[in-house]
C-alpha cells in the first residue's frame, strides 16, 4: 500500500542538543496514528519537521512522494497555536485569512466544525476565548483544510473531558478516508479507540511503530503497550522492520 | 500553493490596518494643533493653507518614524511566526511580498503627508512658482527630476534599512539556534549588539563611498545635482538586493519559527 508519510534517517539538532536521531517512519494512506512520548521527547519537533517549519532537519521527509518544503506545506495541515494573531483579532478575520492563504480550506467544512464544536460567534475576539475554546477553534481551522496529512499536536489541551470525548469520537469523520492523521496527546486512553497505529518516541529516537490491532490481539491496551515499552526501552531495528 | 497576489493581499491588509491608525492619529494631532489658531483667527486668514502645512510638516517626522517602526515590527514577525511560515509559498515570494506590502503601506503614509503640501501648493501656486524660479534659477523644469531623485533615494534607503534589519534579526535567530539553550536571552543581546555595531560601521563606510562617487560624478559631468542622488539610489538598491538574497537564504536554511 502507498505511503503518505515517509521519513528516512531524519535527525535534528538545536541548541547543541540532539532532538531527533535517525527517525525512520512510514505511514500508509488513511491511517490515524498516535505519536506518543513524554514531554520533550521530540514529538513537536518531529511534527514541525514534517510540516516544513523546523529548519536544518537532516534526512529525507516525503509527503505523497513530495520532498520539497512548499509542496509539503500544501499537503499538510498543522495545528498552529494562533500566536501570530493579536488578541484583538476577530475569529471571522482568522477564518478569512485561512481561506485566502490555503487553497484547500473549505468554508463549509469550517462552518460544520464550528457549529459542532460550538465555540461562539465569529465576531468574538481571540483574546476573549478561553483556552478550551481557542483549542476548538484551532481544531476547526486545521480540519477545515482538505489536506493529505493532519498533524494534531496536543489538540485537546484545556478542553473539558466531556467535549474531549465528543471531539475524539467525531474526529475520524472530519478527514477523508485517504488522509493521514497524526495525533500527539497525553490522553492516550481517550484517543486509543481511533488509532490505527502508534509510534513511540523516547530520548530523541523512534523506539516503536506498531499497529493498534496487533497490540489489541496481544490482549494489551495501547496505554499498557506504551507504558511497558517506555519502561522497557528501545525495540531493535529487526523488531521495528517486522512491524512495518 | 498560495499565489504571490494572495500573499500580498493578506500582508497588505494587516499593514494597512496598522498604518490606518497612524494616519488617523496624525490627522487628529494636526487638527488639535490647529485649535489655538482657530481661536485666535489665524486659521481663518488667507494664510490658512500655510498654517495647515506648517503643522502637517512638523508632525510628519513622527508619523513617518512610527510607520517605519510598526511596519518593521510587523515585517519581522512574519519570519518567525507559524501563521505565515506554514503558508505554502516559497521563502523568496514570502520575503518579496513582505517587503512590497511594507513599502506600499509606507508610501500610503507619505502620500497623506504629500496631500497637505499639495493643498498648500494649490492655494499658493503663484508665490511658490516665483519662489522656485528664484531659488532654483538655472535648474528650471528639471526641479522635478531632482524631486524624483530624492524620492528614489528615500525608497532605496528604506529598502536598504529593512533588508539590513531583517539580516540582523535572521542572523541572530540562526546563530542563537546553534548556541546552548541556557542563557539564550543573554546570547541574543550580545549578538544583536555586535551585529548592529557592524551594520552601522558598514553604513558609515558606504556613505563615505557614495559621497566620493557623487563627487566623482560632479567632477565628470558637473551635473551631480541630478546624477548624484540617482547613483546613491542605485547603489543602495543594489546593496539591498544583495542583503535580501542573504536573508532569503537564511529563511530557507536557518531561521525557523518560535516553538
Amino acid at each position: 500500500m502507498e505511503n503518505t508519510i515517509e521519513l528516512k534517517n531524519v535527525s535534528y539538532k538545536r541548541n547543541q542538543r540532539v532532538i531527533l536521531e535517525n527517525i525512520n517512519l512510514a505511514v500508509q494512506k488513511g491511517t490515524t496514528i498516535g505519536l506518543l512520548g513524554e514531554n520533550g521527547a521530540g514529538k513537536t519537533t518531529l511534527m514541525r519537521s514534517i510540516a516544513g517549519i523546523a529548519k536544518g532537519a537532516r534526512g529525507t521527509i516525503k509527503i505523497k512522494n513530495e520532498a520539497g518544503i512548499v509542496e509539503r506545506k500544501a499537503l499538510v495541515s498543522y495545528t498552529d497555536s494562533l500566536d501570530g494573531f493579536s488578541r484583538g483579532t476577530k475569529i471571522a478575520d482568522i477564518v478569512e485569512f485561512y481561506s485566502l492563504v490555503y487553497t484547500d480550506f473549505s468554508n463549509d467544512k469550517y462552518r460544520e466544525l464550528s457549529d459542532f464544536l460550538d465555540f461562539g460567534s465569529d465576531q468574538q475576539k481571540l483574546g476573549e476565548l478561553s483556552k478550551g475554546m481557542k483549542e476548538k477553534l484551532v481544531i476547526s481551522l486545521t480540519l477545515a483544510r482538505r489536506a493529505s496529512v493532519y498533524l494534531l499536536d496536543e489538540p485537546f489541551e484545556g478542553i473539558d473531558s466531556m467535549t474531549r470525548k465528543k471531539i475524539v469520537n467525531s474526529l475520524i469523520q472530519w478527514k477523508s478516508s485517504e488522509a493521514v492523521m497524526v495525533i500527539s496527546d497525553h490522553y492516550i486512553t481517550e484517543i486509543a479507540g481511533l488509532l490505527d497505529e502508534v509510534a513511540i518516541i523516547k530520548d530523541d529516537k523512534l523506539i516503536a511503530q506498531e499497529k493498534a490491532e496487533k497490540i489489541r490481539e496481544q490482549g494489551k491496551s495501547i496505554e499498557d503497550f506504551y507504558e511497558g515499552l517506555y519502561e522497557k526501552g528501545v525495540q531493535t531495528d529487526d523488531e521495528l522492520s517486522k512491524n512495518e | 500553493m498560495t499565489s504571490f497576489r494572495r500573499m500580498n493581499k493578506v500582508l497588505l491588509t494587516d499593514k494597512i490596518k496598522t498604518v490606518g491608525w497612524i494616519i488617523s492619529a496624525y490627522i487628529v494631532v494636526i487638527l488639535l494643533s490647529l485649535l489655538p489658531d482657530m481661536f485666535n483667527g489665524n486659521f481663518f486668514s488667507k494664510q490658512w493653507s500655510a498654517v495647515l502645512m506648517q503643522y502637517a510638516i512638523s508632525w510628519s517626522w513622527l508619523a513617518t518614524l512610527l510607520a517605519f517602526i510598526f511596519l518593521t515590527w510587523l515585517s519581522e514577525k512574519v519570519y518567525t511566526s507559524n501563521r505565515y511560515r506554514l503558508i505554502p509559498i516559497s521563502d523568496t515570494k514570502l520575503y518579496l511580498s513582505n517587503i512590497l506590502s511594507s513599502l506600499i503601506a509606507f508610501i500610503l503614509v507619505s502620500l497623506v503627508e504629500v496631500i497637505f503640501v499639495l493643498i498648500f501648493y494649490l492655494f499658493n501656486m503663484k508665490q511658490i512658482s516665483t519662489m522656485l524660479s528664484s531659488s532654483f534659477s538655472g535648474v528650471g523644469s528639471r526641479v522635478w527630476l531632482l524631486l524624483l531623485a530624492l524620492v528614489l533615494v528615500s525608497l532605496a534607503g528604506i529598502l536598504f534599512w529593512w533588508a539590513m534589519i531583517s539580516l540582523i534579526h535572521l542572523l541572530t535567530t540562526a546563530i542563537s539556534r546553534a548556541l546552548p539553550a541556557n542563557h539564550q536571552t543573554l546570547y541574543k543581546i550580545i549578538i544583536y549588539i555586535v551585529l548592529i555595531y557592524i551594520a552601522i560601521w558598514m553604513f558609515n563606510k558606504l556613505q563615505a563611498w557614495i559621497s566620493q562617487l557623487a563627487y566623482l560624478q560632479y567632477m565628470m559631468y558637473s551635473s551631480s545635482v541630478y546624477t548624484g542622488p540617482m547613483w546613491t539610489a542605485l547603489i543602495m538598491f543594489v546593496i539591498a538586493v544583495v542583503i535580501s538574497a542573504a536573508n532569503i537564504w537564511l529563511l530557507n536554511k536557518e531561521a525557523e519559527t518560535k516553538q
